[in-house]
């Protein structure tokens, strides 16, 4: 009986090949060019919260020139650097970090990496990422919006974004467009979840049972339920916001509220409800931007460390256990709410259960370098970089997640230092990790290794630059989203730190340029790769770099090993395919 | 009617054509647009049903989330008045079970042609979709029903997730009736598909993939409706 394949017909035509295609390898590839566009963006506009930070009254007369509503009365107005801080945070959380790390490289590897060729369902893959880029085209379009970007936050609290105009600026059409914005991602998000979960599930081939799936496929997986499940809360969350908005329900508006002398019309709801449906969804989101990174960290630390991954089956436990917990703990960011303390005391609990899980990862990649033949090429110096960034970033979580602590965190420069070195950092060293490996197999060419170096390390050095005295900020007493902290007697003498994070941060972002360039360049320049530039052991190094159209050609792959078979005693080379003999048969 | 194929055993998925000439085109399936002739894929059997299954795990959490907003406004609100419930969605309500039933008479008739009734199952799934149509359209019998009394969108808490969760459980219906549209007008030309187990001495086991995921997702929006009413009406809280 003809194997389970999903197979179709090679496209011709530029539209077909490089636009409206269905094959996963165009997809992911499209998914992270999005992301690379919508970093760079995200980036810009956290070089203007800088900006604004470090140097609240100053003029500038060019960027006053180009941008005279951003600017009016000289310095940047406060507004500005709130829908700034908004639009940064969502567009960074949502269009990179859902996307580069999920849609992009598991769109791209999932299916080779478990012997498919293609997706369970490639039209509708298609469409995810048609509809993901609508939904792109909404947020920019939030961005330019008459009236301004929103100013909500990422997190776009009620009542503040649910009363329209009168609130303030931004919080008309630009909101309204942000929120849209979002319920679309929400769908598309669901169409790429059941494409992994079903494409993971009945597609792998012979041999490649769910025990030999390498570790980013596990993270995939995962982060697929993750996203199938959350996603839709945010919708119904959107879904409420909207009606409140546009249709005069008082979901979340309280009543007795004066804003800008307008008596609100609307009374009875909660704000606490959307609270707690963004973070019901807003918890579980994060572990989505991180759990791939540690699926491609894993997979880059054995390959480069000639070893297998350090307990493999608690790995995967391990994944499912963080995914699981993942949804117990949306709590913990409402701990200044006004809930309950009794709820606070659970949430806490199962915050502090999820870092047992993660720091099981942490010590088995430690165990699996401990007495590696290790090699450095940049993919190994990002994963070593994204454990770093992970432990150090997970472990003020531990600190946030207890509530007596976070009576005076909350809300600080801490607590924005603790996200970003877990998010901001630690999952884009991840993406980068993932783009530095993969890279040659993409297009059949090796990125530059001096570029890549020099990348890595003035990226690690300038993250921990912008990021370490942050967390003083915040113990400080430092508010977030505040854009100016100079007229607070008790802050004054931290204002050279701002400066210095400040610095930082534009050294920082300038280095990613020369990522860019390295990109962009090699994809014409780079030296030609071979089929397996790193020697390593998973499906994807057995077919040609860049892969045909249906992946593995005229041969099926059948899997005989485990994925991280190196330095096995006994065998010729330090590494055995997954589809080389069974270890211990002569070849 | 039932004709027992002769003792071939069938190790290809078959799909009879009647009528129109040509590959059968799937909402999911061959991608190319049959590009090189009828390459067609085969997915496992299932794989299509997990999908919507998933899919639907999704809805469900996605009303999960509407449902515990409504609990938890409704806790918080002393003066909680809710509406009376319109008449006609009772009628409704048996509408959409009767369709329900319908298309399981269209299953039946399915497995028991065999691949050579014509028509049987098409007549029941026909009855499926205009029951369907009919619950729409009692749907907007509900809603002016209420507007005639000045009850709207906004009027109150319990107004307001009447119509949301009607509303989407409409939206999420429609989807069902393209989709009911579509098995009606491609069951005109194709009849069964027609795949072996291995092993199977020679009874085919049918696994008419469209039907079977269609199906699913209308049963769902059956039991997704019994527990709105029970939500917005059942004077549970």
């Amino acid at each position: 009986m003809a194997h389970a394949e999903a197979v179709h017909a090679a496209p011709t035509g530029f539209i077909r090949k490089y636009v409206f295609s269905i094959d996963h390898k165009v997809i992911g590839i499209q998914y992270l060019m999005l992301a690379m566009s919508a970093v760079f963006i995200g980036m810009i506009l956290s070089a203007f919260m800088r900006l604004r930070l470090a140097w609240p009254l100053e003029h500038w007369p060019t960027l006053q020139h180009l941008m005279p509503a951003a600017f009016a009365g000289g310095p940047m107005t406060p507004e500005f650097y709130l829908s700034m801080m908004t639009m940064h945070g969502t567009i960074m959380v949502f269009f990179v970090l859902t996307t580069a790390p999920l849609s992009g490289f598991g769109n791209y590897f999932l299916p080779i990496q478990i012997g498919a060729r293609d997706m369970a369902f490639p039209i509708m893959n298609m469409m995810s990422f048609w509809v993901t880029f609508v939904a792109y085209a909404v947020m920019l379009a939030s961005l330019f919006a008459v009236g301004g970007a929103p100013i909500s936050g990422w997190t776009g609290y009620a009542p503040l974004s649910a009363l329209g105009e009168v609130a303030g600026p931004g919080l008309g059409l630009g909101q309204t467009l942000w929120i849209i914005s979002i319920a679309i991602f929400c769908v598309a998000s669901l169409l790429t979840a059941l494409n992994f979960l079903v494409t993971t599930l009945h597609l792998r081939a012979k041999g490649m049972t769910l025990m030999r799936m390498p570790l980013t496929v596990w993270a995939w997986f995962t982060t697929a339920i993750l996203a199938l499940l959350a996603f839709p809360v945010l919708l119904a969350g959107g879904i409420l916001l909207l009606l409140d908005r546009l249709g005069g329900t008082s979901f979340f508006i309280p009543g007795g509220l004066v804003v800008s002398d307008h008596v609100i019309n609307h009374s009875g709801g909660s704000p606490l409800l959307w609270q707690h449906l963004f973070w019901f969804f807003g918890h579980p989101e994060v572990y989505i931007a991180i759990l791939p990174g540690m699926g491609a960290t894993s997979h880059i630390l054995s390959t480069f460390c000639r070893k297998p991954i350090f307990a493999y089956k608690a790995m995967v436990a391990s994944i499912f256990a963080i995914g699981f917990f993942s949804y117990l703990v949306w709590g913990h960011h409402m701990f200044m709410s006004g809930m309950s303390p009794y709820s606070a005391m659970a949430f806490s609990i199962t915050t502090l259960t999820v870092a047992v899980p993660s720091a099981i990862k942490t010590f088995n990649w430690l165990a699996t370098i401990w007495g590696g033949k290790l090699r450095f090429p940049t993919p190994m110096l990002f994963a070593l970089g994204f454990v770093s960034l992970f432990v150090t970033g997970g472990i003020t979580g531990l600190l946030l997640g207890q509530p007596a602590i976070d009576i005076f965190l909350h809300d600080t420069s801490f607590v924005v230092a603790h996200f970003h070195l877990i998010m901001g950092v630690a999952a884009i060293f991840g993406i980068f990790a993932g783009t530095y490996y993969w890279f040659p197999k993409m297009f059949g060419r090796m990125m530059h290794e001096g570029m890549g170096r020099i990348h890595f390390w003035f990226s690690l050095v300038g993250v921990y630059a912008i990021f370490m005295p942050m967390h003083f900020l915040g113990i400080a007493g430092a508010p977030r989203r505040y854009a100016q902290l100079t007229e607070f007697d008790y802050l004054k003498h931290l204002q050279p730190m701002q400066v210095f994070i400040t610095v930082a941060a534009f050294i920082t972002i300038a280095a990613q340029f020369i990522f860019v360039f390295n990109f962009f360049w090699s994809i014409w320049k780079g030296a030609k790769a071979g089929i397996n530039p790193w020697e390593s052991t998973s499906l994807e190094w057995i077919i040609p770099s860049p892969p045909p159209h249906d992946n593995f050609g005229d041969v099926e792959p059948v899997v005989h090993n485990g994925p991280y078979e190196y330095s096995v005693p006994g065998a010729a080379k330090d590494y055995i395919m997954q589809t080389d003999p069974p270890i211990g048969t002569s070849h | 009617m039932v004709t027992t194929p002769a003792t071939t055993e069938l190790t290809e998925p078959i799909e009879l054509e009647i009528g129109s000439g040509g590959p059968p085109r799937g909402g999911n399936e061959g991608g190319g647009g049959g590009e090189g002739g009828p390459r067609r894929r085969a997915l496992p059997r299932g794989a299509y049903r997990l999908g919507m299954t998933f899919g639907l795990a999704s809805i469900a959490m996605f009303f999960i989330g509407l449902t515990s907003s409504y609990i938890v406004r409704h806790g918080l609100d002393p003066d909680w008045q809710a509406i009376q419930m319109p008449p006609v969605l009772l009628v409704n309500t048996v509408i959409l079970l009767a369709s329900s039933f319908a298309l399981e008479m269209a299953r039946r008739a399915l497995n028991a042609s065999r691949g050579s009734g014509l028509g049987q199952h098409l007549s029941w799934l026909r009855i499926t979709l205009l029951l369907g149509v009919g619950f729409m359209c009692g749907q907007f019998m509900a809603w002016r029903y209420l507007l005639n009394y000045g009850i709207g969108l906004s009027t109150s808490a319990h107004s307001s997730f009447f119509y949301l969760l009607t509303g989407l459980h409409g939206f999420h219906l429609l989807g069902g009736i393209v989709a009911m549209s579509y098995l009606t007008g491609k069951a005109r030309r194709t009849v069964a598909f027609a795949v072996a187990a291995p092993g199977d001495p020679g009874a085919p086991t049918y696994s008419f993939r469209a039907f079977d995921v269609i199906a699913l997702y209308w049963h769902s929006m059956d039991i997704l409706w019994l527990f709105l009413m029970v939500v917005l009406f059942g004077e549970i809280a």
